[in-house]
């Protein structure tokens, strides 16, 4: 009785360790979101950096200037954040992924994978070897190893395959589940954000899509790698415009997005703590002029109007690396009820179908494609895009009519230069780690000598070249030092990524 | 001779009688001076019945004639009467010498001991020590007096925090302070403050693991048992006290005297002086030179004519220094008045009192008020035996908050008052340029203002609960039972009045200043915060304690077992709390949840903690001089996950009389006590908080939006395996008495080592998570403690000197903390992620490091300076710049007594350590510091610098720093970049206490039994290093919390508190 008693008593005092002010447990359901709009978020807040150095912005006058990112004079806690933020969303997705095979919701299985190919290409197109096949596995596993960035971006291509796979198998359909849950995994575009259950094959194709414009990417990005054609022309076989994201299917994500403070989207919220308050990014942030000069020079003052905001009579810029900095330049252009970059509400881009046009007029002009597309339709297409994605159809058609080798095909002496020059105003602020991947991988734009160049940092102190990657974070040097040193000595600007040849 | 007489009367009616029947004898027992001793007992000797006398010393008992009378008082010695004839005896007691009185020890649980028994130190503090100086916090009574007790005072003002630490720090992140035990319930650390010290009947601390080990995990940190009154067994009593102190600030940090507003802007800078302009309406003080003239004060303001017309104006004050920051803070004043009544009879007594604390504190309207009531009663009756206290304590705390503009604490607000501002003229808020609208300052709001409309108000109300029950079941064998319960229900409420300007005002702010009102147009809304929150204790322990004698008695075994349950729940509930994150609110003056503009924040927190104890002591006491102790515990704690929430761990102890137990030493006239003593224990401290074992997943990203929920894994991966961290102590130690007891010395020596301490080590984020709890770490926390007393050290019949003194020595040295990490931040500043001065635990270090950024240096030290703008620069990394804890504390009291008057001084000396003080980088970037002037603003070579000439570093004897860079001066902005520049030496003495108290001679007769006047002081004169120019080395920006030795401009200055004290008795 007393023994009992007792027993009882301590079973009572001692098993009240379940947690009552946090979840311990999740689904892919409720995950999914916070992973999507992970990594949107990344895309759209960690690359501000990367856009100083090809050309879209500058300094301000009487404030701080950007140091490091002035003088390219970087060291190992340059982009550690970003670093941490990828591999905290990859857990994320991870948790998805896992999830989703034991509880057999292949939708979410799939989404998952996705996913983990957009953050492990951000990792390896910035430090190129990273932790890729032991990552993730946590408790006992606090130094992973470090992959070769080339297997893993072969990985990659297979994850996608995988993905598309389940995306592309009927059964999938059936097991997403149209209820209240279902719009949680309907981030992906307003169209697909419904409980008909008519809309769940569209919803399916755009999702493999979607993974094959990442696959093209990936593939896409290897373009320099001598003797790597026969690779990428082997896994674009059969895919043609039809298999990737077209025009108007923007894969941007949106949550729904508030204009109020702790629920702006992700790149309002880098530039204003709240509704009217600007932080020192915005203030200290200013259009480069070298930017305001191309769009000014290419009569796209419509284009330039929506990223930047005049302050003055006219649209200023400031030289970038000038350690003064020009008064009164162009500021990020800001509205809550305009579509322009920095309305609170704008959908957060992973990719734009500008983007995906791109990619495609580009392989088709390197002849990936054995389906053989027009470059030339592609290329106009996606300019058409990037006007349509800014709210300024009306305008693209004036634009391409110009007779001028940054603009017209027939016009450019060289198609991939007009190309890359192009993509890069389409995604001027909405994608600056690609713009600075195409700048590595191919040279363009130019940091002299063109309409559309992106000048060196002028500062004094400056290190005369732009860094081709990253130093390995310094909390990866303390704690994974030895899958750190095992990389060898990196030097930023002689160490390239393994597509950068 | 009357001893005699009556002695003979005895044996005559012992002659006379000695056959004849039982009778009753009355009597009166009295003392040596004839006073009467109540409730005596007086038993017959051989037999069993007794009687006892009551609070006159009467009795009267039925005898047999020629029967022995055993009589016997408590603190007298028995007194044997033999009953003669007569039916009246007088039974006259000895009174014990004190000093020959085994003093008895309060050891864990409660449990007394004789403390020549006790293989540990322990030290009882008695009730009119701690209350000497009559302090309102317990707390701040301890301080100084005993050796290994820290005290830390972390903040000024009328709720002041304190932490209390005994033997220094042994967790690097796990709490480290004592633990506090209040008539055998474990309460909170604050507790403390919500105790009437006047209620206190007697504190025992028990130093280290090796004294609390029975009392388990959470006792690694020693315990502070606190035992309330429970009245004494004598006639009816009533006790009054009133205290009034007065408090002021007593060290100010230097300020600059000589200039007064402007900017350190390039456009304010007059390039023919050198000096920068004055600017009317600036915070900052890099103007120009005091000169006495007439100067404009702020901006032009707009007024309306009793007519409506609005007419402009601006104030004009004469152009010198008014030092504004002692003009603000004011006198605080504590009134405590406290009423106690306590009676008893033979079988048991009670005591009830109450008592009003009234504060209020040196920035105006600040004030706190304590209102306590305690009831304690404790009664004996053959077998059993009870006790129990209730005390109830509210604390009502109103104080000032932060500002509307930046959220700024109101000291911070009175050191961006430029010395030139006749800061009282703006006390009233109606008087002209005082409003918001009108204030001189564009960038800071009006202090007065703030402390007007600005409020935090939180409400605390304490309650505890404790019973006790015994029952002496056999003469060797004692059951106690206690029951204890505390609660606690705190609601605070944050509220900030909204603002706006007129069009006016914004125009011509947006014009000059580009100040708050051109800032915020629109006004700044209103704002509201809540937090409630509620905690529970209960404890309960069942103890057999048994003792035999063996062996001719001369082999004493006791053997305690015992079980003990503690469980405590939590909860707090919260709305748009914290700090600058108040909720906005709609309608002004309209300070509810239900009012708030936005999506409210909000939060709930909830922890429950179980613990079971289950131990044991056996101790073997050989011919009252050499003890043996061994006692083990097993703890069960919720905590923990099942196969780990169970372990055990045992200590031994011994103590060796050896005066008593070696012969030729007890003949020894110069020493008459002398004892040795050591302890081993292994103590298990649970340093996980509860919820630790699972991973979590929580909303961010700004979720939920709308209805949909995302839920994120945590940045932590739970270790379901942690365990508790042990520490094993070892202590040695020799007590001495000797020359008649006056002198009394104590030296002990202690050793702690801590491992598989609980730590959040980081690990890489690939892993998918950046940190992980370990039981990883080895910590070694040692030192020398040394109390000695001297009572008396002169002695004149009427003159009594009497010294003591004690001095702790405090050694840590970390071991190992992890093989992939060599360092912990316990916490500090930081800037853009990266600290400027932090407090470190870091290995092959003392516990507690301070690192603070640089300048760059050559190897010999000199400061690099750039060869062009002749200013140094911040180096990379941190400096290691020695302890921020004490290494030597050092307490000394004095007292003299002559006839009826009675001086106390206590003083405490703390050094060997270093302190980092952010209000000398605050008060450079305003130009309030002294250490702006100290060139005169004028461009100055940059002391021991150098600069590099030819790739070599030459001693700089020409490059001066230039006035202006990027747009501001050098002291408003390089200056702070080295946080050297703000490091002192925290050593500091204190006169703690002084009182001088007169106990007035009463008449026999008189109503009024007792009567004393005094004066008290606390704090009199701080002395700081002569480095430390800014604040009290005890504060701490962090509170309670592990990173101490770390202060700032948010803390307002210290102060001194004297006054007079008054007590009667009826």
């Amino acid at each position: 009785m007393v023994v009992g008693g007792l027993a009882s008593c301590k079973k009572d005092l001692l098993d009240i360790n379940k947690n009552p002010n946090a979840a311990t447990s999740s689904t892919p359901q409720l995950t999914t979101p916070i992973a999507l709009e992970g990594a949107a978020r990344i895309v759209n807040t960690q690359y501000n950096n990367y856009a100083f150095w090809v050309g879209f912005y500058s300094g301000s006058a009487g404030f701080a200037k950007p140091g490091t990112t002035y003088t390219y004079d970087i060291s190992s806690t340059y982009q550690a954040g970003t670093w941490d933020a990828i591999y905290n969303n990859l857990e994320d997705a991870d948790y998805v992924e896992q999830q989703a095979i034991a509880l057999k919701l292949p939708m979410y299985e799939g989404l998952a994978k996705v996913l983990k190919v957009i953050d492990y290409q951000q990792l390896v197109d910035q430090w190129g070897n990273v932790a890729y096949f032991d990552a993730l596995h946590g408790l006992g596993h606090f130094t992973p190893k470090y992959d070769d960035a080339q297997a893993i971006y072969e990985d990659l291509v297979k994850k996608l395959d995988t993905a598309v796979a389940i995306f592309k198998n009927p059964a999938t359909a059936q097991t997403i589940l149209l209820n209240i849950d279902s719009k949680k995994i309907i981030l992906f575009n307003n169209i697909l954000k419904t409980t008909d259950p008519s809309t769940v094959p569209l919803f399916l194709e755009q999702w493999a899509r979607f993974a094959n414009t990442i696959k093209l990417k990936l593939l896409l990005q290897q373009s320099q790698i001598p003797g790597r054609d026969a690779y990428i022309k082997q896994n674009l076989i059969g895919l043609g415009p039809d298999d990737f994201l077209r025009a108007g299917e923007d894969a941007a994500v949106n949550p729904g997005y508030q204009n109020t403070k702790g629920k702006f989207s992700p790149i309002f919220s880098v530039f204003f703590s709240d509704v009217a308050t600007a932080t020192d990014a915005f203030n200290s942030t200013k259009a480069s002029a070298n930017v305001i000069d191309v769009y000014t020079n290419m009569n796209d003052l419509d284009r330039l109007g929506w990223v930047f905001i005049k302050n003055g009579p006219t649209f200023l810029g400031s030289i970038f690396g000038d350690p003064s900095g020009t008064t009164n330049a162009a500021s990020f252009n800001r509205n809550a009820v305009n579509n322009v970059l920095l309305n609170p509400t704008r959908s957060a881009p992973i990719m734009i179908s500008a983007e995906s046009l791109f990619m495609q007029a580009e392989a088709a002009q390197r002849g990936y494609f054995s389906t053989s597309p027009i470059p030339q339709t592609l290329y106009e297409a996606a300019v058409q895009a990037s006007f349509a994605y800014e709210g300024l159809s009306a305008k693209a058609g004036a634009y391409l009519a110009q007779n001028r080798p940054e603009v017209s095909w027939t016009a450019a002496p060289d198609k991939i230069q007009l190309i890359i020059g192009q993509k890069w105003l389409a995604l001027n602020s909405i994608n600056n780690l690609t713009v600075y991947n195409d700048y590595r991988r191919t040279g363009f734009p130019v940091t002299s000598g063109a309409t559309i160049q992106a000048p060196l940092s002028t500062d004094p102190n400056s290190k005369g070249k732009v860094p081709i990657r990253m130093f390995y974070p310094q909390n990866e040097a303390l704690y994974n030092t030895d899958n750190v040193l095992a990389q060898g000595n990196i030097d930023v600007f002689n160490t390239p990524i393994f597509w950068d040849k | 001779m009357r001893k005699i007489a009556s002695l003979l009367a005895v044996l005559v009616f012992f002659s006379a009688f000695a056959i004849a029947q039982t009778k009753t004898v009355t009597g009166r027992v009295t003392d040596q001076a004839g006073l009467p001793v109540p409730f005596a007992s007086v038993k017959i000797k051989g037999g069993k019945s007794g009687s006892s006398a009551d609070a006159d010393g009467n009795f009267s008992i039925k005898v047999n004639p020629g029967a022995t009378l055993v009589v016997s008082g408590t603190n007298f010695g028995d007194q044997e009467v033999v009953v003669g004839s007569s039916n009246e005896v007088t039974v006259q007691l000895t009174r014990k010498d004190v000093n020959l009185t085994e003093v008895i020890v309060t050891t864990a649980l409660g449990v007394k001991k004789e403390a020549r028994s006790t293989g540990y130190s322990s030290t009882v503090i008695p009730t009119a020590s701690l209350t000497q100086a009559k302090p309102t916090n317990l707390a701040n009574g301890l301080s100084g007096k005993v050796s290994g007790l820290q005290i830390n005072t972390v903040n000024n003002g009328v709720q002041a925090a304190t932490r209390i630490v005994l033997r220094g720090e042994r967790s690097i992140l796990g709490n480290n302070q004592a633990l506090i035990v209040l008539d055998n319930v474990p309460v909170s650390a604050d507790y403390i403050a919500s105790i009437n010290p006047d209620d206190v009947d007697n504190i025992s601390i028990l130093k280290g693991a090796n004294a609390a080990a029975l009392y388990g995990s959470n006792a690694a940190n020693g315990v502070i048992l606190i035992s309330t009154k429970k009245g004494v067994r004598a006639k009816p009593s009533i006790t009054y006290t009133n205290t009034t102190t007065i408090e002021k600030i007593s060290n100010f940090p230097k300020f600059n005297t000589r200039f007064g507003a402007g900017s350190t802007e390039g456009d304010s800078l007059s390039a023919y002086t050198g000096f920068y302009g004055h600017i009317p309406y600036e915070n900052q003080m890099y103007g120009s030179e005091y000169d006495g003239s007439n100067t404009a004060l702020g901006y032009s303001k707009q007024f309306f004519r009793a007519n409506g017309d609005p007419y402009d104006t601006t104030n004009q004050i004469s152009y010198d220094y008014k030092n504004p920051a002692k003009e603000f803070f004011t006198t605080g004043v504590t009134v405590q008045n406290g009423l106690s009544y306590q009676a008893g009879t033979q079988n048991g007594s009670y005591y009830l009192s109450a008592q009003v604390a009234n504060t209020t504190g040196t920035i105006p309207k600040d004030k706190a008020n304590r209102y306590s009531v305690r009831l304690g009663s404790s009664t004996i009756y053959n077998k059993f035996s009870s006790s129990f206290s209730l005390g109830y304590a509210r604390t009502d705390v109103n104080i000032a908050g932060n500002d509307y503009v930046q959220a700024r604490p109101v000291y911070w607000n009175v050191l961006n008052t430029p010395g030139e501002i006749p800061i009282k003229n703006f006390r009233d808020l109606n008087a002209p340029f005082a409003s918001e609208e009108t204030f001189y300052n564009a960038y800071y709001p009006n202090p007065y203002w703030q402390i007007e409309n600005s409020r935090v108000r939180s409400t605390k109300d304490d309650i505890l609960g404790s019973i006790e029950l015994g029952l002496k079941v056999l003469p060797w064998m004692n059951l106690t039972y206690r029951l204890g319960a505390t609660a606690r229900n705190f609601q605070e409420k944050t509220t900030v009045a909204g603002v706006t300007f007129s069009d006016y005002a914004i125009d011509i702010d947006g014009t000059l200043a580009g100040g708050t009102a051109s800032s915020n147009p629109e006004g700044i809304r209103p704002k509201e915060g809540d937090k409630l929150n509620q905690s529970i204790i209960l404890q309960s322990d069942f103890l057999i304690n048994m003792e035999h004698k063996f062996v001719n008695n001369n082999l004493n075994v006791r053997l305690l077992l015992g079980n003990s349950i503690n469980k405590s729940n939590y909860r707090e509930v919260s709305t748009g709390y914290t700090g600058t994150g108040l909720n906005p609110l709609e309608i002004p003056d309209f300070y509810n949840v239900g009012n708030i503009t936005a999506i409210p924040s909000v939060g709930e927190t909830v922890t429950k903690v179980g613990t079971i104890g289950a131990f044991g002591s056996l101790q073997f006491a050989w011919k009252n001089f050499l003890f043996l102790e061994a006692t083990g515990r097993n703890d069960w704690v919720s905590v923990l996950a099942p196969e780990n929430r169970s372990f055990f761990y045992p200590g031994v102890n011994a103590s060796f009389v050896f005066t008593d137990a070696i012969p030729f030493m007890k003949n020894i006239s110069w020493l008459s006590f002398g004892k040795l003593f050591a302890a081993y224990t292994k103590v298990g401290n649970v340093n996980v908080n509860p919820y630790q074992l699972a991973n979590t997943y929580g909303q961010g990203n700004g979720f939920p939006y709308g209805s949909l929920t995302g839920f994120g894994v945590g940045d932590r991966i739970a270790n379901a395996n942690l365990g508790p961290e042990f520490v094993a102590s070892q202590e040695y130690g020799i007590e001495l008495r000797g020359l008649k007891n006056r002198i009394n010395l104590g030296v002990t020596y202690y050793n702690e080592t801590v491992t598989d301490q609980t730590v959040p080590i980081q690990i890489s984020s690939t892993s998918g998570y950046t940190s992980a709890l370990q039981n990883v770490g080895n910590v070694t926390n040692s030192g020398w403690e040394f109390d000695l007393k001297l009572t008396p050290l002169v002695n004149l019949g009427p003159v009594k000197w009497n010294v003591g003194g004690n001095l702790a020595l405090y050694h840590s040295k970390v071991n190992e903390i992890d093989p992939l990490l060599h360092q912990i931040f316990i916490g500090g500043y930081t800037v853009g992620g990266q600290a400027s001065a932090g407090v470190y635990t870091i290995e092959g270090g003392p516990l507690r490091a301070l690192q603070v950024t640089d300048w760059k240096r050559t190897a010999d030290g000199k400061i690099i300076v750039d060869s062009a703008t002749g200013r140094p620069s911040v180096a990379t990394g941190l400096t290691n710049v020695g302890q921020s804890t004490p290494k030597v504390i050092l307490g000394l009291n004095t007292s003299f007594e002559w006839k009826s008057l009675s001086l106390n001084i206590l003083g405490e000396y703390r050094g060997g350590y270093v302190v980092y003080n952010n209000i000398g980088s605050a008060m450079a970037f305003t130009g309030s510091s002294a250490i702006t002037t100290a060139t005169g603003r004028q461009r100055f070579v940059y002391p021991n610098s150098v600069v590099l000439v030819n790739g070599k570093y030459v001693d700089n004897t020409s490059t001066v720093v230039n006035n202006v860079s990027n747009g501001q001066g050098w002291f408003a902005s390089g200056y702070a970049g080295a946080s050297t520049n703000f490091l002192t030496s925290g050593d500091f003495w204190k006169i703690r206490e002084v009182s001088l108290n007169y106990a007035i001679p009463i008449k026999g007769n008189s109503v009024v039994k007792r009567a004393s006047v005094g004066l008290v002081a606390r704090n009199l004169f701080s002395f700081y290093s002569k480095d430390n120019i800014y604040a009290d080395p005890e504060y701490s920006l962090f509170g309670t919390a592990n990173t101490q030795g770390i202060s700032n401009e948010n803390l307002s200055p210290p102060t001194r508190v004297f006054g007079a004290t008054v007590t009667v008795g009826f």
